[in-house]
């Protein structure tokens, strides 16, 4: 008896071990992959004169769209009676952004048409407050990662793992293009780390964050599903969903009251139909800016295999996110939920970029700071989060022109960035491994129960049996 | 009657006070200044930084000094003041960017700021200045101050008028005051490793801006000899070795090297060599010229922005006639030479580490063509340190409204009256008028509040040398008691 009570200690103590150990060791790789990935992305930038990041990001044509997105957005969130349109949804909170954005510029750079669309670039206050934007939304990012995965023993490695997120490509894509999803990640994250608080302020802020990154982005608003697993799931769920719908709708009412009072209806009709227009499978072929899986139809073995590509591409659309939706409420891991969730988000084909791959950094953090739950299958994840994440150098730029030749005549656009090219597919993959796994937890927490459950019957049927025997 | 006694604050109460004042001081003229901004759409803010009229292209000394850095002849003819590691860095950076940019004519060069390589190049060198601001500065405000105001106040560092300024200028300042920073934080570190570092640290500030170097006082004042010598070793190596890649490089030399080397980005540097060879005064003494200009005055006038003590000897020149010019300026660097000796004599009697600090700020602050808006940022460093100091008496809330005054963006007041404002001014006063209010009154500010450090370091000096003296007159005494008592006892 005392010899199986010491014994239980030690495995579950060598066990931890062996997990701590792993995990060392899946860091140190994950670390070593994207320093190489860094400084030969650096190397090749010297030797192509920086031709290789901007195509990387850019792509090849494009001589000028640094910070476009940003700027073009200034230019088109302040047109006036934009919710009339229905071309594309524009998020209240996002507007209020960019018309405050707009107030320190010069009225000759915000109403500017499309031939001074480059004007922005170069005046003082709009670079400006854009350096200092994605500066302090890079801080602030650095900040909350390093909270999260402060329990690492080696302040070095902290500090590698923070860098390595702030200039992975995701982020990198971001701040390059000027897309605003980087505020709308910070404050989802803030929401993710800080939901289960035990200050009571930190968790009613962490609400606040996310219906603040619902009103810049919208689509946020599917991470309040991991409230329905925690205690007074109801009470959080439906204070968070208020916060949500004030700071959604007010400033919505605002601007179409003032500046569109007699179409409220219409406004409200367009943004919804721009909203479903937001899942429809596009015609356009292969991009490789999209990490949706409806992508992968056209990618170029593939839709050799399949005739009705967008028929295809629709169905592959909604079964994957139904399964995504589904196997959230059966998950029981953090960070595979969370990856669920966003997943559903970025598979959207109406939203899904480069930009928005910055979503998976929370995943990352949870996934390598879960190391209860270590085995020795997640070197596949590493490595995925790895080659997604790091920058990989443009190996192949050098042979662009004949690359760019070979590509158009198979009949798809020639991508540069390797991140780019094999981003959708490596999020696809580590989609299914996600599913793959979740089942088999599944099948093995049913087969467990029901084992439980035989033993529970069985038990009974024994005492049942031991009572007949007795009363015999 | 009940008398209530004012409650006694303790040091850690008494500093937070001083650092909520500095904050709320900040926040409130933060706040006027985007009002005004917003109302102005944006020119209250440019008229802040720039002045009034079209504000000028910004971060223009980045991409100018990429320009300069490009060339082989950067010392013998673009007279660049820059040090060696300096320019090495700006070479390194003109690998990256269009080549058709650098064979540009010089007045061509804002095109520069159209590039997406250069842009995306500077961002991210201010993202990583500006995170690593943070991260020192909060590291020193959470061990050593108040732990939750530390966020707060590095944001406020940031946003800083001189850092602000500083980064419009696309200047390199801030990477060398980064640089010093690490060297006066980590100086003094348990770890050997990181103190090397911090050695290391401030011979690359050298190597960047000449003027840090100055911080070196710190290791003989702190009696750390070897550290000193390392760091003077470290100086020269790192001054030395990229200053014989230029000497090497420069095409007067006449040594061959091979292509790979020599290869500048411009094809117009071809038909530059040519005038360069013409007009040559050698690399070494071109860099040495350099050097000293950095001892001359900018501008015959208030050179606003410059917080040098010379300034004053022009405030109240009438900016009509401009009288006494020549006059002015000898008085001018007679106050400066005044100045330095003296602040240089004080720093060895500082007891306070934030004096020191500052006191080496100054001397180096004070020197004419160092001294600018963007130079400022060095005052981040004595203001952190003086935030972190324990011990704290009344005299330090005029320092920190110094430094609050210094470090806020202080909105132009009269921004909506303006022109009425400015007629006033010149035809009441006569003197140099500006829009910018950190510009009018940094100087003023800076060189007070210097002042009255001056004061406070010789007032306890002398008091304690007074103490000390007493002390010497009476201990002998006292032993002799004592040592009487120590025999009765045994």
């Amino acid at each position: 008896m005392s010899s199986t009570k010491t014994k239980l200690p030690h495995r579950a103590l060598s066990r931890q071990k062996i997990q701590e150990e792993q995990q060392d060791k899946m860091l140190f790789a994950f670390i070593m992959f994207f320093m190489f990935n860094l400084i030969a992305s650096i190397g090749i930038a010297i030797m192509s004169r920086g031709e290789s990041v901007t195509a990387s990001i850019f792509g090849i044509s494009n001589g000028k769209e640094h910070f476009m997105h940003m700027f073009d957005n200034i230019r088109e969130y302040n047109q006036a009676k934009i919710y009339s349109y229905a071309s594309k949804i524009y998020p209240p909170l996002a507007t209020v952004f960019y018309r405050l954005y707009g107030l320190l510029l010069n009225n000759e750079l915000v109403y500017a048409d499309e031939s001074g669309r480059y004007l922005m670039q170069k005046d003082q206050r709009a670079m400006m407050i854009y350096i200092f934007f994605a500066s302090v939304v890079i801080i602030l990012l650095t900040r909350l990662f390093e909270r999260q995965i402060k329990h690492i023993k080696s302040r070095t490695v902290v500090k590698l793992i923070t860098f390595s997120i702030v200039v992975s490509f995701p982020i990198l894509h971001c701040i390059c293009t000027g897309n605003i999803a980087i505020l709308a990640l910070l404050f989802s994250l803030c929401f993710i780390i800080y939901r289960k608080s035990e200050n009571a302020k930190l968790r009613e802020l962490s609400y606040l964050s996310l219906a603040v990154a619902v009103g810049l982005q919208i689509y946020p608003i599917v991470f309040i599903l991991l409230l329905i697993s925690e205690d007074r799931a109801k009470f959080k769920f439906s204070r968070t969903i208020i916060y949500c719908i004030v700071i959604l709708l007010v400033p919505f009412l605002l601007f179409v009251l003032f500046e569109n009072p007699n179409n409220v209806g219409i406004a409200i009709k367009n943004s919804l139909i721009a909203f479903l227009n937001l899942f429809k499978v596009g015609s356009k072929g292969l991009n490789f800016d999209s990490i949706s899986i409806t992508n992968i139809v056209y990618m170029p073995i593939v839709r050799r295999l399949i005739n009705q590509k967008m028929f295809m591409a629709s169905v592959a659309l909604f079964s994957s996110e139904f399964l995504a939706i589904v196997l959230f409420f059966l998950s029981k891991s953090h960070w595979r939920k969370v990856f669920l969730l966003t997943y559903l988000f970025i598979n959207i084909p109406g939203i899904s970029n480069q930009s928005i791959l910055s979503f998976i950094l929370p995943v990352f953090v949870l996934f390598a700071c879960d190391v209860k739950n270590r085995e020795k299958s997640d070197w596949i994840f590493f490595i995925l989060f790895a080659t997604i994440l790091s920058p990989i150098p443009v190996w192949w730029y050098f042979y662009a022109d004949k690359l760019t030749v070979w590509a158009n005549h198979n009949g798809f656009p020639f991508e540069a960035s390797i991140n780019k090219v094999c981003g959708s597919l490596l999020f696809q993959l580590m989609f299914i491994l996600v599913v793959i796994v979740e089942i088999v937890a599944i099948v093995y927490r049913c087969k467990k129960a029901a084992q439980n459950t035989y033993y529970e019957i069985s038990y009974i049927n024994d005492i049942d049996n031991m009572q007949n025997e007795v009363t015999v | 009657m009940i008398k209530r006694n004012k409650p006694v604050l303790n040091a850690q109460q008494y500093n937070d006070l001083l650092i909520k004042f500095f904050i709320v001081f900040f926040v409130i003229n933060m706040a006027v200044c985007l009002i005004f901004g917003f109302i102005s759409n944006g020119d209250a803010i440019s008229i802040m930084l720039n002045g009034h009229g079209k504000p000028p292209s910004p971060f223009r000394d980045f991409y100018e000094s990429i320009y300069d850095g490009s060339k082989n002849y950067s010392y013998t003819q673009s007279g660049n003041i820059y040090p060696p590691v300096a320019l090495l860095f700006f070479r390194f950076m003109s690998k990256i960017i269009t080549p058709d940019l650098l064979s540009l004519w010089y007045r061509y060069i804002g095109r520069m700021l159209c590039d997406q390589r250069t842009m995306i190049v500077f961002l991210i060198f201010c993202i990583i200045c500006l995170l690593w601001m943070y991260n020192m500065l909060n590291k020193k405000f959470v061990s050593e101050s108040n732990r939750k105001l530390a966020p707060i106040l590095c944001f406020c560092c940031i946003f800083s008028y001189p850092v602000v300024y500083c980064i419009e200028r696309g200047n390199v300042v801030i990477l060398s005051m980064l640089l010093t920073m690490f060297f006066v934080f980590a100086r003094n570190d348990e770890s050997k490793y990181v103190r090397e570092l911090s050695y290391i640290s401030l011979a690359f500030a050298a190597g960047t801006k000449l003027y840090p170097a100055i911080f070196g006082l710190l290791l003989l004042k702190d009696k750390n000899f070897k550290g000193a010598i390392r760091t003077i070793i470290y100086g020269f190596i790192v001054i030395a070795v990229p200053f014989m890649y230029f000497y090497i490089l420069d095409p007067t030399t006449n040594i061959e090297l091979p292509a790979i080397f020599t290869a500048s980005a411009s094809s117009a540097d071809i038909q530059t060599n040519v005038a360069a060879a013409e007009e040559t005064k050698g690399v070494l003494k071109s860099y040495i010229d350099s050097i000293g200009r950095l001892f001359n005055r900018k501008s015959g006038w208030v050179y606003f922005g410059s917080v040098s003590i010379e300034n004053l000897a022009f405030m109240t020149m009438n900016t009509k006639t401009k009288d006494n010019q020549e006059l002015r300026g000898e008085i001018g660097k007679i106050l400066f030479w005044a100045s330095e000796i003296i602040a240089l004599s004080l720093f060895f009697f500082a007891k306070k580490e934030w004096q020191k600090v500052s006191l080496l700020t100054y001397l180096m602050l004070n020197i004419p063509a160092a001294s600018s808006a963007y130079a400022m940022t060095f005052i981040i460093i004595p203001f952190a340190c003086f935030v972190c100091e324990k011990e704290k008496s009344k005299i330090d809330w005029f320092y920190m409204a110094c430094f609050a005054i210094l470090l806020s963006p202080l909105p132009t007041l009269w921004y909506f009256n303006h022109a009425l404002f400015k007629a006033l001014y010149k035809s009441y006063l006569g003197i140099a008028y500006i829009p910018s209010l950190n510009k009018l009154t940094s100087y003023v500010i800076y060189q007070l509040m210097h002042l009255v450090m001056l004061i406070q370091i010789i007032t306890i000096t002398f008091s304690k040398d007074t103490e000390k003296k007493d002390e010497m007159k009476n201990k002998p005494i006292e032993c002799q008691e004592f040592t009487e008592l120590e025999e009765a006892v045994i």
